[in-house]
């Protein structure tokens, strides 16, 4: 490729917009770099390109300017809705939770028919103690001392006369926790495992009543 | 006036040139609305915040409108006539900034930094004293990607050949008007 003052303009015009192949790139670059008149001529006009595209781009900009601040304005409001959302989300929920728990929680009262004539153990009064903790004592306390009746439920025969007691009551500290996910959970496993259970009504009613908590 | 519709009012007549010596098919009305109604599709692209990612000029966005506008209306007005409207205003590709770095870098290389600051600013300044035509036919070709046959009609020029000509002319008078200035303020 001859590249001389004459054709310089158009020969970068095409390097510009990469329509050169690698080969006559370098060519270019070469001949520029050992002729100092092409290295003036070819820097003068690449910072004339340059400028020019400077200058509108900046101009254009510009025109953009309003929509940025528009923009802006957008992010901060999107940040105020989602915070205001996020405070009634917590806020809601911790209320939702108190009147759900109010309405379906009443006190454990020991069922004569579940030992008969047997003397209650220590274990089952303390089960029955922490039974009727729930919302007095700290939630996160009563639901691991319950989640660790469920698993020694499995194994020992005392405690899994109240298994169905201690799901229910579980699903109770989930609902004072706002763990409503967990809460339905457990009313699922009360409802299909003990259908003649007096918990049914008032399993299906609290589940029903965690589905209707919006933004859940 | 708001700067967009400030824009789009200085584009008007070239744009309307460029259209109607493209779209014969269309009478100057039909041109004039076409360019209304894509007056408005660009002020609800900026409402929308299109505007703000474009990876192309905002004239060259407009123009786009513009000519997709005139051809549904050429396919509403008259369903008979050619679609074929020849050359594309556009260039097949654009000019990258990346490649316009690697010329400077590589012809700034060696020099002092006082020099670099010199040209650049002699360039500027030459820059804003370049005439009207100058300025159109740079701002078509370097940065809104137009083939020269595009300018020719937006801006009267009888081929493209013409404007091909007159854009070295421009280059000329920019290269002489640097020595110029460089000799009054720095001599040599």
């Amino acid at each position: 490729m001859v590249i001389n003052k004459d054709n310089i303009i158009n020969i970068l015009d095409s390097y510009f917009c990469d329509e050169l192949s690698l080969e006559e790139q370098k060519e270019v670059r070469d001949a520029i770099s050992n002729d100092p008149d092409l290295k003036e001529q070819a820097m003068l006009f690449a910072k004339m390109v340059r400028k020019a595209r400077m200058r509108q781009s900046s101009y254009e900009q510009s025109l953009y300017s309003r929509k940025a601040f528009t923009s802006w304005k957008w992010i901060v409001g999107m940040a105020a809705v989602v915070l205001v959302l996020f405070g009634v989300n917590i806020f809601g929920k911790s209320y939702m939770s108190n009147q759900i728990f109010k309405n379906c929680y009443s006190a454990y009262i020991p069922n004569s028919d579940v030992r008969g004539e047997n003397p209650i153990t220590i274990e089952e009064e303390k089960l029955f103690k922490t039974f009727n903790e729930i919302g007095v004592k700290n939630d996160s306390e009563i639901i691991s001392k319950l989640e660790e009746y469920k698993e020694k439920a499995k194994d020992d025969y005392c405690l899994s006369l109240y298994d169905v007691d201690i799901h229910w009551y579980l699903a109770l500290a989930y609902v004072k926790s706002h763990r409503f996910k967990a809460a339905i959970s457990e009313c699922d496993y009360v409802i299909s495992k003990y259908p003649d259970s007096t918990y049914i009504p008032i399993a299906l009613s609290l589940k029903k009543k965690i589905k209707g908590i919006p933004f859940l | 006036m708001g700067k967009l519709e400030s824009f789009i009012t200085s584009n008007k007549e070239r744009t309307i040139n460029y259209l109607s010596s493209r779209y014969s098919a269309l009478s100057r009305q039909d041109i004039e609305d076409v360019f209304q109604d894509s007056s408005i599709a660009l002020y609800e692209k900026d409402r929308d915040g299109h505007l703000q990612d474009l990876k192309s000029s905002l004239y060259t966005y407009f123009v786009g409108i513009c000519t997709h506008k005139a051809i549904n209306s050429i396919k509403k007005l008259k369903p008979f006539v050619s679609l074929d409207f020849g050359d594309q205003p556009f260039r097949d590709k654009s000019i990258l900034d990346s490649r316009i770095q690697e010329i400077i870098e590589l012809t700034e290389f060696g020099l002092g930094q006082d020099d670099i600051c010199s040209t650049d600013e002699i360039v500027d300044m030459v820059m804003t004293e370049i005439s009207p035509k100058c300025h159109n036919i740079f701002l078509g070709y370097y940065w809104d990607n137009l083939s020269n046959n595009a300018i020719a009609s937006m801006y009267g020029y009888a081929n493209a050949n013409v404007v091909k000509s007159e854009k070295y002319r421009c280059i000329a008078l920019f290269r002489k008007k640097y020595h110029d200035l460089k000799a009054k303020f720095y001599g040599d």
